[in-house]
């Protein structure tokens, strides 16, 4: 008997449907996989058969052959086990055709019958419902993934005799109960807050800049002056992810296996920071399944590069075009993948080779050169994309001694929240753009224009500081943000001069 | 250009001859003749030159090789002032070896301009960035040249406080002038050239040799009526051109630094030697060249009570931001636009670290 079981796969983040037959036919036992199927996908004939026995199920002694329609598109994962398992029952007559037809069904097995978690649901679950389907059968483990998709049926199953039994009318399986966003967010705790950051103000105020105009930024300061820990507060006073943009996230991470199986949903905006040998590959995604990379990851989120200078430069470079369009497109010879890849990037550095320039406590050792060397590591194109350069100074015993908290990321965050308003109301007629890093020509015209006073005061720090005609811009959209910050309509002449100060790599840093 | 001057441009072609054997040579022959010409043909020449010398000279004694070099160096803008050139600078022309040829680039007419040399350690802390500034900036602004040799340190900082200035400064320069050394102030060199002027005496397309720098603190010296030292260590290079200085009657003006500095050592130990040369203020180099102060721009920028509050803070010792910050219990926003324009009106500098003290 023909059976026909519906189930689902994945290029990138966009699901598509995948329609898998069965037919068992007389001649010597054989299991045959066809439309063009992964190792993984022809793998599970072992797992298949040992799950079926588990179950106490009879397994065909005839030959079996499975079809994935469409037969011309690569499916790979492990995620067809179970209708796979379904559709031998079904033709063995355990199940009927019927009872399933309405059911999409995803789930590996494990040899003793347990149904797995799977990787990537979100995602299949969204183009699914898009689709017009609204049930599904799915991995216990990936219950929470699907509970923030409202008005489909999710039923979560943990071994294959359930859900034959489920599917024979024997057995009861609640569906999956629905869960808010904003429930999910209520319950979220940032790990680090800059309550607990000592001193610092300088950095803090740059960082809250940046968080309030989407700017990238880069700390530099000596070993040890809290630039990793500043990096690591910084989500915490972004502002909240929307629920679609947790969606877009939540989808990325679900597809490269990254998600926390308990949360089901990313409420905090991702914190990236991979290790200065990663790879090109690893840093935009690809390999043989054209995966994300950690720039996807770091999507609606933060992509920490610390220690900047010691990165392969090939490496670097590739993050100027992703940093201005936001996504990356990863072409393999299989399959061509766009994934988003909008960021905020945020750097450290050393000032010189040794750590110590400029240090009260350790004497630097570094000549100029060496310093300089060390400084042009780091390419004019991609400092051009970052807007605000800060230094971070070793904090001192008494302050670190004290121990009264600091203002909360919390309170932070609400100026934050406050600027960012004001830029998507300037914003809501400009397609794509919604935070003032990001304005083109154009809008940088119309929204930064200067008073008198304020282009004389530009003008003589151009000259005192030698700043180069790439700095113009930059310090021109700091300033729009640090006047947002203000909630003042123009920029005025305090503004830019705080947002000069955040040029130090523009201005000599070395004699 | 006269037969005298491509003679000298000629002689300087040859990286390996020194100066001596360059006067010797001149001496040997009626100026006005042309040297390639009559090269092969005295043969006291062979006396003075060896034989691998004599033959690699000779292999060039074609007047056009001459005027295609002289054509190249030109179309860079390098000018040619030899010493029989009036252009030369009086005060040079005094010391017992000036050199022969200065190859120029930039604004002539600072070669005889009054002129302060400015040297010291290529390591300078923070007291001597402070110092050099601070004197540099006066000395400018009232019209004197600064003059230096571009290496890193105290060098670096005098040129660059003399632009910012809009001040004249003289860089001499030990190798050729499209050989500039060290690499980190080509970007210096270039800017120097705009406006101001570039000088070396060793010909364009030839590289500096270690014992180049010794010889060339000779013309920082000669060129200039006196010298100054903000911070010097005990090896310095500029104790040479201190010595230079003494042979050639220049005023020495030396700033004492910390006893305990090893970066002060140098200078602390030419005030030992040369009591005159105790300096504190530019006034005293003022005074010694005659010139009256001029009314400096600062004396009209009006302070508020939260400027006040940081410079008393900061004038002796640099301070953090963090703790210019905990000091005057100013947000950072503010604090910054107060320091930035401390910053751009010359009254403050930054230094390494985030940190900030007053000129």
């Amino acid at each position: 008997m023909l059976a026909k079981i519906l189930s689902y796969g994945l290029t990138g983040i966009t699901g598509y449907p995948v329609t898998i037959e069965l037919d068992i036919n007389a001649g010597l036992p054989g299991y045959d996989v066809v439309g063009l199927a992964d190792t993984a996908i022809k793998e599970s004939k072992s797992r298949v058969k040992a799950a079926i026995k588990n179950s106490t199920f009879n397994y065909p002694i005839n030959k079996v052959v499975i079809n994935l329609a469409p037969a011309d598109t690569k499916k790979e994962g492990s995620m067809y086990d179970l209708p796979i398992a379904l559709g031998i029952l079904v033709a063995e007559e355990v199940l009927t055709n019927d009872s399933l037809k309405d059911y999409v069904v995803l789930g590996e097995l494990s040899l003793n019958g347990d149904v797995r978690k799977l990787n990537g649901i979100l995602p299949m679950l969204i183009s699914a419902k898009q689709m017009g389907y609204n049930k599904f059968i799915i991995p216990k483990d990936n219950a929470m993934e699907a509970a923030f998709i409202d008005k489909i049926e999710v039923y979560p199953v943990e071994t294959l005799k359930q859900v034959v039994g489920f599917l024979k009318g024997e057995i009861e399986i609640k569906p999956n109960d629905n869960k808010t966003y904003e429930s999910a967010l209520k319950e979220h705790n940032f790990k680090h807050d800059f309550a607990y950051v000592k001193g610092q103000v300088s950095a803090k105020r740059a960082m809250e800049i940046a968080a309030a105009g989407g700017h990238n930024i880069i700390l530099i300061g000596p070993p040890g002056a809290g630039k990793t820990m500043l990096a690591k507060c910084f989500p915490s006073i972004l502002p909240d992810l929307t629920f679609e943009e947790s969606l877009e996230v939540t989808k990325i991470h679900s597809v490269a296996g990254v998600l926390d199986a308990k949360k089901g949903i990313v409420v905090e905006r991702p914190f990236r920071s991979p290790h200065h040998t990663a790879t090109l590959i690893a840093l935009t995604g690809g390999g043989l399944k054209a995966k994300p990379g950690e720039i996807s990851l770091a999507h609606n989120g933060v992509l920490f590069l610390d220690e900047l200078p010691e990165y392969n430069r090939n490496t670097i470079e590739t993050l100027r075009q992703p940093m201005e369009d936001g996504y990356i497109t990863v072409a393999r010879n299989a399959l061509t993948v766009q994934y988003p890849a909008n960021f905020i990037l945020v750097a450290s550095m050393n000032p010189c080779p040794c750590g110590y320039y400029g240090s009260t406590t350790h004497e630097c050792k570094c000549t100029p050169t060496a310093i300089h060397n060390y400084l042009s590591k780091i390419s004019g194109p991609l400092l051009d994309r970052i807007d605000l350069h800060i230094e971070v100074d070793s904090v001192n015993y008494e302050e670190l001694s004290h121990y009264q908290l600091e203002e909360p990321s919390i309170e932070i965050k609400k100026r934050v929240n406050k600027a960012r308003e004001i830029q998507l109301k300037r914003f809501k007629n400009n397609n794509g753009v919604y935070s003032n890093s990001k304005m083109n020509e154009k809008e940088f015209k119309q929204y930064c224009a200067l008073d008198k006073e304020s282009s004389n005061l530009i003008e003589t720090a151009f000259k005192k500081f030698n700043l180069s005609a790439r700095a113009y811009n930059r310090i021109l959209k700091v300033a729009r943000t640090i006047a947002d910050l203000d909630g003042k309509e123009h920029i005025e002449k305090q503004h830019i001069m705080e947002a000069i100060q955040y040029r130090t790599l523009d201005k000599k840093y070395t004699v | 250009m006269t037969i005298e001057d491509k003679n000298i441009v000629w002689l300087d072609l040859f990286p390996f001859l020194s100066y001596q054997k360059k006067i010797k040579l001149l001496s040997l022959f009626d100026v006005n003749l042309d040297i390639k010409k009559v090269f092969l043909l005295k043969p006291k020449f062979r006396e003075v030159l060896t034989q691998e010398e004599f033959t690699k000279m000779s292999a060039l004694l074609d007047d056009n090789y001459l005027n295609t070099q002289i054509q190249r160096f030109e179309k860079d803008n390098i000018q040619i002032i030899t010493i029989y050139n009036e252009k030369y600078p009086a005060l040079l022309k005094e010391i017992d070896s000036p050199p022969l040829c200065l190859y120029c680039k930039g604004n002539l007419q600072l070669l005889n301009t009054t002129a302060i040399s400015v040297v010291g350690t290529r390591k300078p802390t923070d007291y001597g960035t402070v110092v050099t500034k601070q004197f540099v900036k006066e000395l400018a602004n009232c019209g004197v040249t600064i003059v230096s040799g571009m290496a890193v340190g105290i060098d670096t900082i005098a040129h660059k406080t003399a632009l910012e200035e809009n001040g004249n400064t003289i860089a001499v320069l030990a190798g050729g002038l499209n050989h500039i050394y060290p690499s980190i102030n080509i970007g210096l060199s270039r800017k120097i050239a705009e406006n101001n002027l570039l000088i070396t005496e060793t010909s364009p397309d030839i590289s500096a040799q270690n014992y180049y720098f010794p010889l060339r603190n000779r013309i920082i010296a000669g060129i200039s009526k006196g010298v100054l030292v903000p911070e010097a260590g005990e090896k310095s290079g500029s104790l040479i051109t201190i010595n230079y200085a003494i042979d050639y009657n220049r005023e020495i003006f030396a700033v004492p630094g910390k006893i305990n500095s090893p970066m002060s050592e140098g200078v602390n130990k030419i005030i030992n030697d040369f009591p005159p040369s105790f300096t504190i203020s530019p006034e005293k180099i003022l005074d010694f060249l005659q010139i009256k102060k001029e009314n400096l721009k600062n004396s009209s920028v009006q302070l508020d009570l939260n400027e006040q509050i940081i410079l008393n803070y900061i004038s002796a010792d640099k301070h953090t931001f963090q703790e210019i910050a905990d000091h005057t219990k100013l947000p950072a926003n503010q604090l910054n636009a107060i320091l930035l324009e401390l910053e751009m009106n010359g009254i403050v500098t930054k230094l390494a670290n985030n940190s900030y003290i007053k000129i």
